[in-house]
């Protein structure tokens, strides 16, 4: 009895990426661009990456009950948390360690220490272009700490006192400037 | 927050509501988006490029691993003259040219100064096979 097949084989992984629909291509892209967030990364090489680590002989494999946007997207979350590692070892010293505000103030109240964990020095250096970004935002800002923090919309909402309106506008504000800013090579 | 891996955490929940937010865009409001920010075929465009140029990288290194497979197994065959470094092949095929057994055709390619390894290698196999040097790089 052959045993059931539980991953795409090369061949198999390379048609089923040829046909993905132009959406698909597009979603792909635009997710690559946030999970590259705080990585170095560019969106396109963290997509480009993840189809390359896949077709390696020894690399992750996508299974075959699993749709291969969702497995790519999961890639490119495992491989820019890799990278992650990478980039903070690069960065100049006290880059992310001097922000302020209602972000830092939520994100981390507490002090970093001189050897900071790498998460936290990524994260506060994004954290210094979101301040900028949306220091005059304050709906935005509600927004990401939400994200953050896990809080209902409800919650998020009631914070900043926004209707379901408001609340879906500010939400694409800060995805579309999130997108702008950091889904090139230039940016952290 | 307490300590790195927390911050970690709230990076990713940070991405994924960004990621449940794409997954909530229908097609059409996707493609709204990406025609605000340009061309939409073109955008497609480049993310089939893209692809295709990690199938092709992939092929690449496959056959770069293979060769060197194969030029690692084939190099236990070869004669000891032929794996030693290339300043040594270059000056045993110098001292060779000056032999009155090298084939006179031969000398002048031996004696060019800007011979690759390949050359070399070349020089060499034609000498071994002529039997004028043994698989020890000595003459006969």
């Amino acid at each position: 009895v052959t045993p059931k097949k539980t991953v795409l084989d090369g061949p198999e992984f390379i048609a089923a990426l040829r046909a993905l629909s132009p959406t698909d291509r597009l979603r792909l892209r635009k997710k690559a661009k946030y999970r590259a967030l705080g990585s170095g990364m560019e969106g396109d090489d963290l997509l480009h990456e993840a189809v390359l680590r896949t077709l390696e002989e020894d690399g992750r494999k996508c299974p075959t009950d699993v749709a291969l946007p969702i497995y790519l997207d999961n890639a490119m979350r495992s491989i820019a948390d890799g990278e992650r590692a990478k980039y903070k070892r690069e960065l100049p010293d006290g880059v992310g360690q001097g922000q302020d505000g209602p972000l830092a103030t939520a994100l981390d109240p507490a002090p970093s220490p001189a050897d900071a964990a790498l998460a936290r020095i990524v994260l506060a250096e994004v954290l210094d272009s979101l301040q900028q970004s949306f220091g005059d935002d304050p709906q935005a800002l509600a927004v990401i700490i939400g994200d953050i923090e896990e809080w209902s919309a409800d919650d998020v909402k009631d914070m900043e006192g926004m209707d379901d309106k408001q609340y879906a506008a500010a939400r694409k504000r800060v995805r579309r400037a999130i997108e702008r800013k950091f889904g090139t090579r230039e940016n952290p | 927050m307490s300590d790195s891996k927390d911050a970690r955490q709230k990076l990713d929940r940070l991405v994924d509501a960004l990621i449940r937010d794409v997954d909530a865009l229908s097609d059409e409001e996707l493609t709204e988006e990406v025609a605000a920010d340009g061309d939409v075929e073109k955008a497609i465009n480049q993310v089939k490029d893209l692809v295709e140029s990690a199938i092709a990288e992939s092929g690449r290194r496959r056959l770069t691993r293979a060769r060197r497979a194969y030029e690692a197994v084939t190099a236990k065959d070869r004669p000891k003259v032929m794996q030693l470094p290339l300043s040594r092949k270059k000056a045993l095929v110098t001292k060779f040219a000056d032999s009155s057994r090298f084939p006179e055709k031969l000398t002048l390619a031996a004696r060019n100064a800007d011979n690759t390894e390949a050359d070399v290698d070349g020089l060499l196999q034609d000498l071994l096979e002529l039997g004028i040097v043994d698989d020890e790089g000595n003459l006969r």
